[in-house]
């Protein structure tokens, strides 16, 4: 149970490092493109985990491939995510002329 | 003693995750959205190295396809668009470091402990009959002997990657990869209709309104 043994758990730590750097993108910065960019680093986090899993913690014959297929998708969403946010934040500019978030705010009581 | 301390494994670990980890450290701290964007680049190719090593080359490729070639250069467009208009740089301030400092380092302290206590290998899940994998008439033919070919710990095949992903998406994953197709529809018809200019009809009732001598400022202001 050595740390300098690499095995899932080093994946593990990574990924929940970079979830928090995400994290902390995600609530600190203003401007929406910013957090956009902190949402990305999450989901890569939650990718590394997938693909870890698979290869440590799976079945030990390599034919089943759950962790890569569903961090294929993952990818994908992210892909989408991006496509709509940015295409939202463009709109949100050309209508409030402001790309912070917290000057969006038409919907505030 | 170095060298029986340092293995290649660890080393090759940790260099990738020190590139990872810190261009995401540039990516939460810079100041100019821009920097922060370009350095998202390095920590994807840091995951990239990462899926490498731990045997995933599909996922090693669309890292750097669709992360690095797509997503980055889709949020560049994106911010480059949006200083075109804002006329100098778009600059990220930050607010409330406190309670993002607080609320991070809280979680990693959480996951690090759960980390910490748990038995991972102790874990690992028993091998899975050949039998319950793909039958052998649904897999193609030359493929069944390279499949079952794999023994208990032969994770090196990475050549053989792509095909399983391949076949694993087109056979037990057939649902996921649908909905993921729709999604991708979706989402390209979203984007599409959010970020297109207003049509003529859209505007027209606004220039009616508009006195006859205004109408080349509004004109001048659509394009």
């Amino acid at each position: 149970m050595s740390w300098l043994q690499v095995d899932a758990r080093h994946f593990t730590l990574l990924a929940a490092l970079l979830f928090c750097l995400g994290l902390y993108a995600v609530i600190v910065r203003r401007n929406s493109v910013a957090i956009l960019l902190g949402i990305e680093l999450m989901l890569n986090a939650a990718n590394i985990n997938l693909v870890a899993f698979q290869r440590y913690l799976g079945p030990s014959v390599n034919l089943v491939m759950d962790g890569q297929i569903f961090a294929l998708v993952v990818i994908t969403l992210a892909a989408c995510e991006a496509a709509v946010g940015l295409a939202i934040i463009l709109n949100v500019y050309r209508v409030l002329r402001t790309t912070t978030a917290d000057e969006v705010s038409l919907l505030k009581w | 003693m170095l060298q029986q301390l340092l293995s290649p494994q660890l080393v090759v670990f940790a260099v990738l995750a020190l590139v990872t980890l810190g261009s995401a450290v540039l990516v939460v701290t810079l100041r100019r959205v821009t920097h922060a964007a370009l350095a998202l680049l390095p920590c994807f190719i840091g995951i990239a190295g990462l899926y490498g090593y731990l045997n995933a080359g599909f996922m090693l490729a669309m890292q750097i396809i669709i992360y690095a070639g797509g997503i980055l250069v889709l949020v560049l467009f994106a911010i480059f668009l949006l200083e075109r208009r804002i006329e100098g740089p778009m600059v990220a301030a930050s607010h409330h470091v406190p309670a993002g400092v607080a609320a991070a380092g809280l979680l990693a302290v959480i996951l690090v402990l759960l980390l910490h206590g748990e038995p991972w290998q102790a874990r690992r899940l028993p091998a899975p009959e050949p039998e319950l994998g793909l039958a052998a008439g649904a897999a193609p033919p030359g493929f069944e002997y390279r499949f079952f070919g794999y023994g208990p710990d032969s994770h090196t095949q990475g050549e053989a990657n792509t095909q399983r992903t391949g076949l694993y998406f087109l056979t037990y994953h057939l649902l996921p990869f649908e909905l993921t197709s729709v999604v991708l529809l979706v989402a390209m018809v979203g984007a599409i209709l959010l970020a297109r200019k207003r049509s003529a009809e859209e505007e027209a009732p606004e220039a009616d309104e508009e006195p006859v001598p205004d109408q080349t400022a509004a004109g001048g202001e659509g394009t």
